[in-house]
């Protein structure tokens, strides 16, 4: 490794500019930073440090410890770092950098700060095949060589991320579950990592205990090998539920199809069993029946049914008793690198479903229309609170409790079937509502909500309707609301809120009253003055659905 | 991995900010002088600025209608013209009975383009209005913006994203045209 470094690059520490790490930086002094480097410790003359809510690291030890040469311009402002086969130009003040000759924008320039050089680390790092990262609870930045990685055998998503420390490689757990198709995992043994940048970074060498499969690091080839294939053993129906079986619990694209209805889920690094590859091959060779495997309209994605979708795979069609709701049930080996299992659910009608992950693969849970179905919207969640009343309360909060309330109500009554949008402290958004609604072909939706107003006197109750077909059933949940509440009648009114425009059944959405009026925000927070509201919304739900029969 | 890069970003412009390039505006409220002469449109009264009486809405006590005033700004462009208004909608001048509809509105741009006018606003505000405040909220934007006959189109970003409503009732994905 030849060492070139102009005489002004010694006396001038490039200074490698770590945004986001210097936002733990407590003290106005500066407050030392350890450095491992190609998985070793390295104690460097200049240490790096956190000053003025930034980290500075001698670029030099980095370049040293991995093997990159820096050269310096002076006049220029220019920087050339080499390594490897890879060079890197950049130059102060020019967010255009040259990457092996060409040329590439950055987000942000390099800058000049008391005769230091500062140079975007991910930027800079990232185009000499570096990783780095920073440890937050040694307070320690880790740089390494970036290995080849392979996930069967293709290669891994650069969101999978090696870390080298104490002879140890480190991997971005939750990336390689998510690129084997597997969002949901509970780790075994998380404490046996660390955190890197936010993220869990666990032991190459656990991840066969945690996931299954096979990893492996060969250090010296700078390669690391990772392989998981999911087998797909059948699937069956068992009640209301679809239960595919396979070894792990892989989070399926799923779509559905219609003309006939569908629901098709395709399960990603997964391959048939021997036995199921054994029975298809049979099959081919023998007497097929005219209508095998998978036909020829389960080929489509997610778009409209066109019907000439090019050959037909081998697959193995299962016969089911005739259930009421299912079909039939159909799968193939549909697809390589990956490799993907699609599975077919026909269905005798339309019907929304629910993934539940369990020990033995997946299974959907139908949820077909059985009644007259009501949807009951809690507003708000999760991130977005709604309004806050005079004490300090969440509209969330009380919308949550009326729905609930509501939906107990109504269940009660044999005929109807109850949806709803959320039953605890979650965010979703207004499509995300409506599409519950409309997918489900719902017959009523009623979306619960409290105002507020920066006048505390202002107060009252109001519901909201939209299209022509909502205007009968606002009437009436006006009725019994106003009378529970005994707020100001603020009446009936139309606007185009976007959960009662979009929605294509009778929708309304009503405002109780108002959380930032003092003496009505006691009542909306007391759980007596809920109950009593939710039971008017029932009795008002009851009486339209009476007169509609 | 998104949230890191975009981390990443605004850490490096923030370091940008303390270079001192670049600022990031936050309107304050401009309190007027009631000049209570005549309503002369675009008059100019120093050399590089038009002084104008333009409409601004708010609404009632009751949270049931909107109520206009009548104010004087003073700018030096069509952008500037239009975040005068936008400030003086936290501000009214009768506050016995008229409330405003937006309060600590913060942006990171306004500008105007092929008669559209696009305003970024900031995702830390805090709005705390239900469906009826946030409908009134953007009606009083909308009278107050359109009022001036250039003004075909308003867009609302949430830090530069489209977002599929502010306060959580009304959609804003399409961009307010004149009805």
């Amino acid at each position: 490794m030849k060492r070139s470094f102009c005489i002004m690059m010694l006396a001038l520490l490039a200074l490698w500019f770590i945004p986001g790490w210097a936002s733990q930086a407590q003290a106005t002094q500066a407050q030392t930073v350890n450095l491992v480097i190609g998985g070793q410790a390295v104690v460097p003359d200049a240490p790096p440090v956190i000053s003025s809510g930034r980290t500075l690291v001698p670029v030099r030890v980095i370049a040293e410890g991995l093997g990159a040469d820096v050269d310096w311009n002076q006049q220029t402002r220019t920087a050339v770092i080499r390594r490897d086969k890879q060079e890197l130009v950049l130059r102060v003040g020019s967010n255009l950098a040259q990457v092996n000759g060409k040329q590439v924008k950055m987000d942000a320039p390099p800058l000049m700060s008391n005769q230091r050089m500062l140079l975007p680390i991910r930027f800079v790092s990232e185009s000499l095949g570096i990783t780095i990262g920073w440890v937050e609870s040694t307070r320690t930045v880790v740089a390494n060589e970036t290995p080849q990685a392979l996930l069967n055998g293709q290669p891994a998503p650069e969101t999978i991320k090696f870390y080298q420390m104490d002879g140890t490689l480190y991997v971005t757990a939750q990336a390689v579950a998510d690129a084997l198709g597997q969002t949901q995992v509970t780790w075994k043994k998380p404490e046996r990592g660390l955190t890197i940048d936010g993220q869990l970074v666990l032991p190459l060498e656990r991840m066969e205990a945690e996931l299954g499969g096979s990893f492996s690091w060969e250090p010296d080839e700078g390669k690391v090998r990772m392989e998981r294939i999911n087998t797909f053993t059948g699937v069956a129906l068992d009640g209301d539920r679809v239960k595919v079986k396979m070894d792990y619990p892989v989070t399926p694209k799923d779509f559905v199809l219609t003309n006939p209805n569908r629901i098709v889920l395709d399960l990603p690094h997964t391959v048939l069993a021997a036995g199921l590859r054994k029975e298809l091959s049979g099959k081919k060779g023998g007497q097929s029946t005219a209508a095998d495997s998978l036909t020829r309209s389960d080929e489509q994605d997610e778009r409209e049914y066109e019907g000439d979708a090019g050959d037909e795979p081998d697959g193995l069609r299962q016969e089911e008793e005739k259930a009421e709701l299912v079909a039939d049930l159909r799968y193939s080996q549909y697809g390589s690198s990956p490799d993907t299992v699609r599975v077919v659910v026909e269905l005798k009608q339309k019907s929304p479903y629910e993934i539940l992950y369990t020990d033995e693969g997946i299974e959907l849970k139908l949820q077909p229309k059985s009644g007259y179905l009501i949807v009951v919207d809690a507003g708000h969640g999760g991130n977005d609170p709604g309004a806050i009343g005079t004490a300090g309360n969440r509209e969330k909060d009380f919308t949550l409790a009326v729905a609930n309330k509501l939906v107990g109500f109504l269940r009660q009554y044999p005929e109807f079937q109850v949806v709803a949008t959320r039953t605890t402290d979650v965010f979703l958004t207004l499509a995300e509502r409506v599409a519950i609604a409309n997918e489900r072909e719902a017959d009523l939706f009623l979306s619960i909500h409290a105002n507020s107003f920066s006048n505390p006197k202002t107060g009252g109750t109001e519901t909201y309707y939209y299209n022509a077909n909502s205007k009968e059933f606002a009437q009436v949940v006006h009725k019994h609301l106003q009378q529970a509440t005994g707020f100001s009648d603020r009446g009936v009114k139309t606007a185009g809120y976007y959960v009662i425009k979009n929605t294509r059944m009778p929708a309304v959405l009503t405002e109780t009253g108002f959380l930032t009026n003092p003496s009505e925000n006691s009542q909306l927070t007391s759980p007596a003055f809920q109950e009593k509201v939710a039971r008017a919304l029932a009795n008002a739900i009851r009486e339209y659905y009476e007169s509609h029969r | 991995m998104k949230l890191r890069f975009q981390a990443l970003g605004a850490a490096i412009f923030s370091v940008l900010l303390l270079a001192g390039c670049g600022q990031q505006a936050a309107p304050s409220p401009q309190p007027d002088s009631a000049g209570g002469s005549g309503a002369s449109v675009g008059q100019p009264s120093t050399a590089a600025e038009t002084r104008q009486t333009i409409s601004v809405f708010y609404a009632d006590s009751d949270l049931l209608q909107l109520q206009e005033e009548k104010r004087e700004i003073s700018y030096t462009d069509d952008v500037d013209k239009y975040k005068k208004a936008i400030a003086l909608l936290e501000s009214p001048e009768q506050t016995e009975t008229h409330f405003p509809l937006w309060n600590n509105f913060h942006y990171h741009s306004v500008t105007f383009a092929n008669g559209q006018v696009t305003i970024d606003a900031d995702g830390q505000n805090v709005y705390n209005l239900g469906s009826s405040g946030e409908s009134m909220a953007l009606e009083a934007l909308k009278k107050t913006l359109f009022q001036f006959p250039e003004v075909e189109s308003i867009v609302i970003l949430e830090d530069g994203r489209q977002v599929e409503t502010l306060m959580g009732h009304v959609e804003i994905t399409e961009p307010f045209t004149r009805e």
